[in-house]
């Protein structure tokens, strides 16, 4: 040994449980905020791709843009691409037809595939001349089309013959409308629809370079421009997520989940804390003793935190390793669960704010939480601390009363009173648990009450007679359901033997080819409604919600068992060596095993009350803020929350007292009091 | 009357190289009453015999009978209600309940075996040990001798049939040392306790009926070290 620093890790090798302890209450916290964190670096990313698959990649439009303005635009530095785009019968109010079916007519130059990824064009290419038009992917299967047909767009002005220069892939508005998309080139569009175009010109769609500061760069365009805001689109959900928005919606979500994050973060500062100044206090003996061999107080402050970083070396990169597999784990389940809306969930990618997140939160745990302790092993007068009267364990200042309890009993009941510090450390962290068990338990009503979740009988397709009258055969169920694929067709409406409805689910296995089949089978005359896209989404948005807020809640739960757990183990390792000798003296282990869980449901009773006391006010609170105000439905007493609680609280004391019960029975009493 | 007995009791630690012998084949039997003290130098064995007889320690070979009970016979549990019942312990450190107030000390052995103090019993042990206006005091307000007077009357409280004592004085200076021996003596007359005494000091074991020495893990009795004023 070189430096006096270097008992640290012969410290540690002689008190490896007490050291185990330590990291573990590191490790989860940073795991727990590396989740907390990651989960939601992915869900943003998940969101962000999706956003771009679905409003594009865009960031703001402009619209009353001249074409020399535009020209201006594309040249700014800040500015990275730039298109053109316009709509017609995007509301289908208007009677635009081919082959009898309404149709959208979007039009745009060829920069906005690149800002618009979900028009891909899967075969052909973009249409060169006016006369050309891209088609969506279910006219080409409806009409049978190829590039280089013909098609004949009915509109209210007369027909319009475009060729087929090429197909892109279906959106869900396509799907579920059961409408055709004809794309045209900017020159096709402005040629025949911008007076049909509800704002009479295209819109300009901008995507600015990386790290620029968009709303500086919006501003300073609209500026120059003489831009009114109402002719400026922001691509709100976009840069929502990139951070980049004055939308106060995204904001809130924002600041609800740095709440959420710092709230974790308090309750995992609380655990390190909690089993920081329990190991230093059973420590102060040993300080005391560097203390009286010539140490000074600022060296035993450094030993300390050398101790505390030392825990951290493993307690950090384990809770990182664990945090990223679960994450990894979170993220295949929800792209299991909802293929089609988390399919831009990362699969195995590294979330790097999430890691830092943790890192920092471990760290500065350990660095704050470590220095009142070593500050009061510094403080503690070296002859007071090797005699053994330096308050380790506890002073004790009032004799525990026998009362109406067996012997031990009150025993572990003085024990957990024995500390006000610590008992109320133990029933604030318990209670500040339950509080937000019971104040987050409301996002669980408020999800069932916002997002329906998707009924099990929810149709995959809906085939509606012509003008909504029943005009569907009876037979045509039973025709439809022998179609492979398809699971259960059932009718609505009946009148005369005719439906007015057919809902069909499908089995998972089901292709395009079966709905095509069922297409082909319904016939021509009906409005068919292919929910599969939207449905998907539902259910997407449904299961990242309950993901969020049931693992949110479990989560908290866990914080509250682990720190329940921790405690107590900490407390009677603290007092093994007062354990031996009432073994000694004939207390049976089960009888110290009852001492211990008294001790445990104390610190859980306790902190159930004020967590009760405290939660059912903010629980009613919010119940009334979020859902009776929206729904009118009435508060009630939470009944199933508070089992809840009472199941977690008294699984804890049994997981709480079980470690130390095993010590116990194992426990060599002569070692033990020999120690002494 | 024989209480206890000791038969070719053996207790090793470690293997191989690192094996230990800490007691040989000892063998000893004490009479209902007697006092013994046993002697021999730090890391001679003394206290492993101790623990071995009181059943906090499981002997390698051999066999303690206390009162015709093998205790190693009995179950964990049994050893450990046997032990409250039948076994006093006074240590050098004194191990006290620290939560516990006097009165609650002395009487914490039959409180673990679900029995009421005798009042009576109590107040005469109180008295005996002189603690009668300390009862409500809590271990850390009392001084080293007091401390022990306490473990004294935690040891006497269910009228054990044996008393072990590991160096009760060492944490006393003289006159509490003193106070202490006589304490012990006199309740050994008063209820015909037999006491098993580890001690360092040859004027305290000079007080003993019988003094057995433990030198490298063998037991040698030294027979009775006449003391008129104790006999």
């Amino acid at each position: 040994m070189k430096n006096y620093l270097e008992l640290v890790k012969a410290s540690a090798k002689v008190r490896k449980k007490q050291s185990f302890m330590t990291r573990f209450c590191i490790f989860l916290s940073v795991f727990l905020v590396s989740v907390i964190f990651g989960m939601a670096d992915m869900e943003v990313r998940n969101e962000k791709q999706q956003v771009i698959q679905s409003d594009g990649a865009w960031h703001v439009c402009f619209r009353g843009l001249t074409d020399e303005e535009t020209s201006l635009i594309s040249k700014r530095p800040d500015v990275k691409k730039t298109a053109s785009y316009a709509a017609t019968n995007y509301k289908l109010d208007k009677d635009y037809f081919v082959e009898g079916k309404k149709s959208v007519i979007c039009g745009f130059d060829r920069g906005f595939l690149d800002l618009y990824p979900a028009i891909e064009i899967k075969e052909g290419s973009f249409p060169e001349g006016p006369d050309e038009a891209v088609v969506s992917e279910n006219m080409k299967e409806q009409l049978g089309l190829k590039t280089g047909d013909k098609i004949t767009l009915k509109t209210p002005k007369g027909n319009l013959e475009y060729t087929v220069s090429g197909i892109t892939g279906d959106t869900s508005m396509i799907m579920k409308w059961d409408v055709f998309g004809v794309f045209l080139n900017e020159e096709g569009y402005r040629d025949s629809f911008l007076n049909e175009t509800e704002t009479k010109d295209m819109e300009y769609y901008v995507q600015f370079q990386p790290f620029v500061n968009i709303q500086k760069s919006i501003n300073n365009i609209c500026e120059s421009f003489s831009l009114p805001k109402d002719k400026v689109g922001e691509n709100a959900k976009l840069l929502g997520l990139m951070m980049q928005s004055d939308d106060t919606y995204m904001m809130q979500l924002y600041i609800s989940a740095a709440v959420l994050a710092v709230l974790v973060s308090v309750a995992g500062i609380f655990m390190i804390m909690g089993s920081l100044n329990s190991s230093v206090a059973r420590q102060t003996e040993f300080f005391g003793m560097l203390r009286c061999l010539g140490a000074t107080g600022k060296q035993v402050r450094k030993f300390v935190k050398r101790e505390a970083l030392n825990w951290c070396r493993t307690a950090i990169p384990a809770g990182f390793l664990l945090a990223s597999f679960v994450i990894w784990g979170i993220c295949a389940l929800l792209r299991f669960l909802s293929p089609g809306y988390f399919k831009e969930m990362p699969v195995l990618a590294i979330s790097l704010p999430g890691l830092l997140a943790g890192a920092a939160i471990g760290l500065l745990t350990v660095l704050l939480s470590a220095y009142a302790p070593a500050k009061r092993a510094s403080e503690v007068s070296p002859l007071t601390a090797v005699s053994g009267n330096a308050g380790t364990v506890n002073e004790i200042k009032k004799p525990a009363g026998k009362g109406c309890f067996p012997v031990e009993i009150s025993l572990g009941i003085h024990h957990a009173k024995g500390s006000w510090k610590n008992l109320f450390l133990m029933t604030v962290s318990f209670g500040f648990s339950i509080v937000l068990f019971l104040a987050f338990g409301t996002t669980v009503d408020f999800m069932n009450h916002a997002l329906k979740p998707l009924q099990p009988d929810a149709p995959d397709i809906s085939v509606f007679g012509e003008n909504n009258t029943p005009s569907l055969p009876e037979e045509l169920a039973g025709i439809v359901k022998e179609i492979p694929g398809v699971k259960i067709v059932s009718g609505e409406g009946m009148e005369a033997g005719k439906y007015t409805v057919l809902n069909i689910q499908l089995e998972k296995k089901a292709s395009n080819e079966t709905v095509k089949k069922i297409r082909e089978a319904v016939g021509e005359n009906v409005l068919f409604s292919d929910k599969r896209m939207s449905n998907e989404e539902v259910k997407g948005a449904y299961y990242s919600f309950t993901v969020l807020v049931y693992g949110f809640l479990v989560v908290i739960s866990l914080i509250a068992v682990f720190h329940i757990i921790n405690s107590i183990s900490m407390s009677a390792a603290s007092r093994m060596q007062q354990f031996g000798a009432m073994r000694a003296i004939g207390m049976s282990d089960r009888q110290a095993v009852r001492m211990v869980a008294a001790e445990a449901a104390t610190y859980g009773i306790c902190g159930t009350a004020v967590g009760m006391l405290g939660g059912i006010p903010i629980y009613k609170f919010l119940f009334e803020a979020l859902i009776t105000s929206k729904w009118g439905d009435s508060w009630e007493f939470p009944f199933i929350q508070t089992g809840i609680i009472v199941a977690v609280l008294i699984f804890s004391v049994v997981l709480a007292v079980a470690g130390p019960s095993r010590r116990i029975r194992k426990m060599s009493i002569t070692d033990t009091i020999g120690s002494l | 009357m024989e209480i206890l007995k000791v038969d070719k009791l053996c207790k090793t630690y470690g293997k191989g190289s690192a094996l230990v012998e800490a007691v040989k084949n000892a063998s000893f039997s004490l009479e209902k009453g007697e006092f013994a003290a046993v002697v021999g130098e730090s890391g001679s064995g003394k206290s492993t015999l101790l623990n071995c007889i009181g059943g906090l320690d499981m002997p390698t070979s051999g066999n303690i009978y206390l009162d015709g009970e093998n205790l190693f016979q009995m179950k964990e549990n049994e050893r450990t209600i046997f032990r409250r019942r039948n076994i006093g312990f006074v240590f050098q450190s004194f191990h006290l309940i620290q939560e516990l107030d006097v009165e609650n000390n002395i009487i914490f052995p039959l409180l673990l075996d679900n029995k009421k103090a005798d009042k009576a019993e109590v107040e005469e042990i109180l008295e005996i040990l002189g603690l009668q206006e300390r009862r409500h005091a809590l271990p850390g307000q009392l001084s080293g001798g007091q401390q022990q007077r306490v473990a004294i009357g935690r040891a006497l409280i269910t009228k054990p049939m044996l008393i072990l004592a590991d160096e009760p004085t060492g944490n006393l200076d003289r006159k509490n040392s003193r106070d202490v021996m006589d304490l012990l003596l006199q309740a050994s007359r008063r209820y015909r306790q037999t006491i098993l005494m580890i001690t360092h000091n040859p004027t305290l074991a000079a007080c003993a009926d019988r003094v057995l020495e433990v030198s490298d893990g063998v037991l040698r009795d030294l027979g009775g070290m006449t003391n008129e004023k104790l006999s």
